[in-house]
């Protein structure tokens, strides 16, 4: 419904809520698609929805995101970026806003060195709020239970456009 | 003793691909302090009505910042692991506002673990888009620690 109101408006209104036109769509293909950061992560779907109805987001690994040469092991601020990326997508696809969710903080704990193959996330909310919502997210390689690094966040639901 | 230990961050952080890939560069080493600047670039928007940054990317100058200050207070390179970092977002970083400072000191240091305080700007000190914290784990690895030329090598030992 969203995106026919958004095709009636003017040309200027059609840029400004083409995220509108994802997020109503709901679909975090096109999402990771529209935002550059998620692109140049090169994130992918794992799993749509896995048993627990959360979304799984995979980080292809490649050479570029090493941040230890001598280990080798993927930098820090990748694993995070994967996180915040992997709860932004979680909350705009389940949480209905016309406006891309923003992050208000991000605590990540590392727990195991990221070797250089690919990590899949996936994020829990614990809380939904009027305006914020409470997000835990996991991070593992090729052992689901031998977690690599975690982060709490906060991520505010931005209202209209 | 500045200069020696910046060519030699400098050398440390070309080394590492994530920080090439997103531009981060070592621009000032105090005593107390490591600045570091990423100049934004088209990949790292997260909004592209408004051409606002990702939280990821400012957060990956903060890591970046944090790991050189440590090494900046041991005065030795040794290897070292991020135990916890967080990052407050105060507002979103623009494309179009040139390059981004984060300046990172050590709040304490103890034989096994490091404190980290960093805060990002973007044109102006006062227009600050974020703050960090973080804790990082020394000497995790047997590996072979590398002492900055001129400086005590024993100091690590005589930190509380």
């Amino acid at each position: 419904m969203k995106e026919q109101h958004t095709q009636e408006d003017s040309k200027s209104v059609t840029t400004s809520n083409s995220t509108a036109a994802l997020l109503a769509a709901g679909d975090p293909h096109m999402l990771i698609r529209h935002v550059p950061y998620m692109t140049y992560l090169g994130l992918k779907i794992n799993e749509l929805e896995d048993e627990d109805g959360l979304l799984q987001v995979r980080l292809p690994f490649r050479d570029e995101l090493v941040g230890n040469v001598m280990l080798p092991a993927i930098h820090g601020g990748i694993l995070g970026g994967l996180m915040d990326a992997t709860a932004l997508l979680q909350v705009a696809i389940h949480e209905p806003s016309d406006r891309f969710p923003k992050t208000v903080d991000m605590t990540a704990s590392y727990l195991r060195p990221a070797r250089p193959v690919d990590c899949i996330s996936r994020c829990r909310v614990l809380r939904r709020g009027r305006r914020a919502v409470t997000a835990w997210v996991e991070c593992w390689q090729d052992d689901r239970q031998r977690l690599i690094c975690s982060a709490q966040l906060h991520i505010l639901l931005v209202e209209g456009g | 003793m500045t200069t020696s230990s910046l060519k030699l961050f400098r050398e440390l952080a070309d080394a590492v691909p994530h920080s090439k890939a997103m531009g981060i560069r070592l621009v000032d080493v105090s005593e107390q302090k490591v600045t570091l600047s990423m100049l934004p670039q088209s990949f790292m928007v997260g909004e592209p009505e408004s051409g606002t940054l990702i939280t990821g990317a400012v957060y990956s100058l903060i890591d970046s910042a944090c790991g050189v200050a440590v090494f900046n207070v041991l005065r030795i390179v040794q290897p070292i692991a991020t135990l916890d970092l967080r990052i407050d977002d105060y507002r979103p970083a623009r494309m179009d506002e040139g390059e981004l400072l984060c300046e990172a000191y050590c709040s304490r240091v103890t034989r096994d673990v490091a404190f980290l305080e960093a805060n990002v700007w973007q044109q102006r000190r006062d227009n600050q888009i974020a703050s960090g914290r973080g804790v990082f784990a020394l000497g995790t690895t047997r590996g072979e620690a590398k002492h900055i030329s001129g400086l005590d090598p024993k100091l690590r030992e005589r930190v509380p």
